[in-house]
């Protein structure tokens, strides 16, 4: 039992079909050879019936002259020489043996009761078919022309008689099943098989669900509408929603770390800024008021461009896209292509599709630095093409900035915004933390692919009208 | 021999022919009857297959074998002849075949007193 559980059902729904095939065949069999045997028997029936009233018939005026040897004659009649599966007895009124085809066996004067073929006979008065062993008896009552009855003929067939009949059927019926089968089995393994198929493919993408990601190509489910479809289907979108969930959580915690990287940069910076402020005032008192010492003066220098380097990077840290601002318009936009140009010249391919006819009440200055740093960042990596989209729409703009370069790993992705993470050394790392801070200070959303060979940032963002 | 056949035996039944005396106590119908010895013995010859499956167990006395009579009004000459031809049958090739077919050795003249054996049983089971 144990075994049949843990046995796959790629072999248990073939085998259950295969097994209710076999059962049914054995069945239909047997009740066809059933009606054989019983067919059979009755054709022996018959055919002993006729022969017994001809028999009985013949007997009646030997047995009313009491003509022992012309009655034995008439039992032999019938049998062939050497006969022995067939035997005729003539019993009297007494119950005594009179005659018998097979005088050695059925001694003439026995008395019926010790005969144990038939004694049985007897008990079974008024049935004229009945079976002792091996034999089938038929009984016949031998009667005068008045209707006396003078004695019994009995009449017994070998059970190897009916086989001949019954063998010829058994073998007909044995070719008819195994055809059957012959036929059946195969058609019920694939069935069962067409039936087990979706369950296994089924079960298959349950079991890798947990090992990664599961794309519905790598899952090829049954598109059926039966339990198994359903099933599937529910699953695929099971599995869509988990990917879905583990993706906007793995968002979430990207901007939570960009937020509090936000308040951790701004916090030091305004500590550094305050003592910052008075450092370099101290110098420039210094300035005004000192001796003119070469050498304080080299040092001072050296410490103020220090500072001031220091002041400029606290500052880059602290974005503030509230300043105030005109309104974009298209004028900003052909000053940032002027601008992209001169960096392009010949050796890129720039896709300029703008789509601003009129000032739009998003502040100028901070889209201009989205723009120009993404754009700068955009021309770097390119191999060839750079394309610049922006559609104007009824709630916002839509900003797509592409360039067909190095594909950025995976693992970058996850880090791209986060400052001084730059890679090959290029700038502060400060052009993408300041993309972020902006887009999200004016309530926007932007988002990355970079796959194929084609980087894509897509930002939107929000005109609130007032 | 004061012995009532209707009592000593089971049953006895008749066959109506010598031979078939012989093949009821050889198939087992019968357990024993009483057969013409020259039945019995040109039955030997012919089918021993048959009186193999017996044996004799009681020999009678020889009786006179049946004659062969001729009817009153066959005139003389032609029962001389007839007689005569019956009597020299073994003398000559074609009558022993004929003797031989018969199982017989030949035919020889008899007398009323060959048949004193039968007349005697005949008068012992009381008839006249």
């Amino acid at each position: 039992m144990k075994l049949w559980r843990d046995l796959s059902y790629r072999y248990k729904v073939p085998l259950a079909l295969s097994l209710v095939i076999v059962v049914t065949a054995l069945i239909v069999s047997l009740i066809l050879l059933a009606h054989a045997w019983r067919d059979a028997r009755e054709q022996l029936a018959t055919n002993a019936a006729a022969l017994g009233r001809v028999v009985a018939r013949s007997l009646a005026p030997a047995l009313l002259h009491d003509d022992a040897w012309t009655a034995f004659e008439i039992l032999r009649t019938p049998l062939e020489a050497g006969e022995n599966r067939r035997f005729l007895v003539v019993i009297d009124r007494g119950g005594r043996i009179y005659a018998a085809s097979d005088p050695r066996r059925f001694r003439t004067l026995t008395p019926v009761t010790e005969v144990p073929e038939l004694k049985a006979t007897l008990a079974a008065e008024g049935k004229p078919l009945h079976e002792v062993g091996e034999w089938i008896l038929l009984d016949q009552p031998i009667r005068a022309e008045d209707g006396t009855v003078l004695g019994r003929v009995v009449m017994g067939y070998h059970r190897d008689l009916v086989l001949p009949h019954f063998h010829a059927t058994v073998r007909q019926v044995l070719i008819a099943t195994a055809a059957a089968l012959l036929l059946l089995l195969p058609l019920g393994w694939y069935a069962g098989n067409a039936l087990a198929v979706p369950l296994l493919r089924l079960a298959d993408c349950f079991s890798r669900a947990g090992r990664g990601p599961l794309s519905p190509s790598e899952c090829r489910l049954d598109a059926g509408a039966d339990e198994i479809g359903l099933l599937g289907r529910r699953f695929q979108a099971m599995l869509l929603e988990l990917e879905e969930k583990q993706r906007l959580e793995r968002q979430m915690v990207a901007t939570q770390r960009l937020a509090a990287i936000g308040r951790l940069t701004a916090g030091i910076a305004h500590e550094v800024n305050n003592p910052l402020g008075g450092m370099l005032n101290a110098i420039s008192t210094y300035r005004r008021h000192g001796r003119g010492d070469p050498l304080a003066e080299r040092t001072l220098g050296l410490i103020e461009r220090g500072l001031t380097q220091i002041r400029e990077t606290v500052g880059a840290l602290l974005v503030d896209a509230k300043l105030e601002s005109h309104p974009l318009s298209p004028t900003d936009l052909a000053d940032l292509r002027t601008l992209i140009h001169a960096q392009v010249r010949d050796r890129l391919q720039l896709d300029w599709a703008v789509a601003l006819n009129e000032p739009v009440p998003l502040p100028a200055t901070p889209v201009r630095q989205i723009l120009l740093n993404l754009l700068l960042n955009a021309c770097h990596a390119a191999e060839k093409r750079v394309a610049l989209r922006l559609d104007t729409q009824a709630d916002g703009l839509l900003l797509q900035i592409e360039n067909d370069g190095r594909t950025i790993p995976p693992k970058r992705l996850e880090h791209l915004y986060e400052p001084f993470v730059e890679e090959e050394g290029e700038g502060r790392g400060l052009g993408l933390w300041i993309v972020y801070q902006l887009v999200r200070q004016l309530d926007g959303r932007i988002d990355v692919t970079s796959e194929h060979g084609l980087t894509r940032f897509t930002l939107f963002l929000p005109i609130k009208r007032s | 021999m004061g012995v009532d056949p209707q009592r000593y035996f089971g049953r006895t039944f008749f066959t109506w022919s010598h031979r078939k005396v012989v093949e009821a106590v050889a198939l087992g119908f019968a357990d024993a009857g009483a057969v013409d010895g020259y039945v019995y013995e040109t039955l030997a010859r012919l089918h021993p297959e048959i009186t193999s499956r017996t044996r004799v167990v009681h020999r009678s006395p020889p009786f006179g074998f049946p004659p062969l009579v001729a009817a009153p009004h066959v005139n003389e000459v032609d029962r001389l002849r007839l007689r005569s031809v019956l009597l020299s049958m073994s003398n000559d090739a074609e009558g022993r075949r004929l003797l031989q077919h018969l199982n017989l050795d030949g035919f020889t003249a008899g007398n009323s007193h060959l048949f004193d054996s039968i007349r005697e049983a005949w008068r012992q089971v009381g008839r006249p």
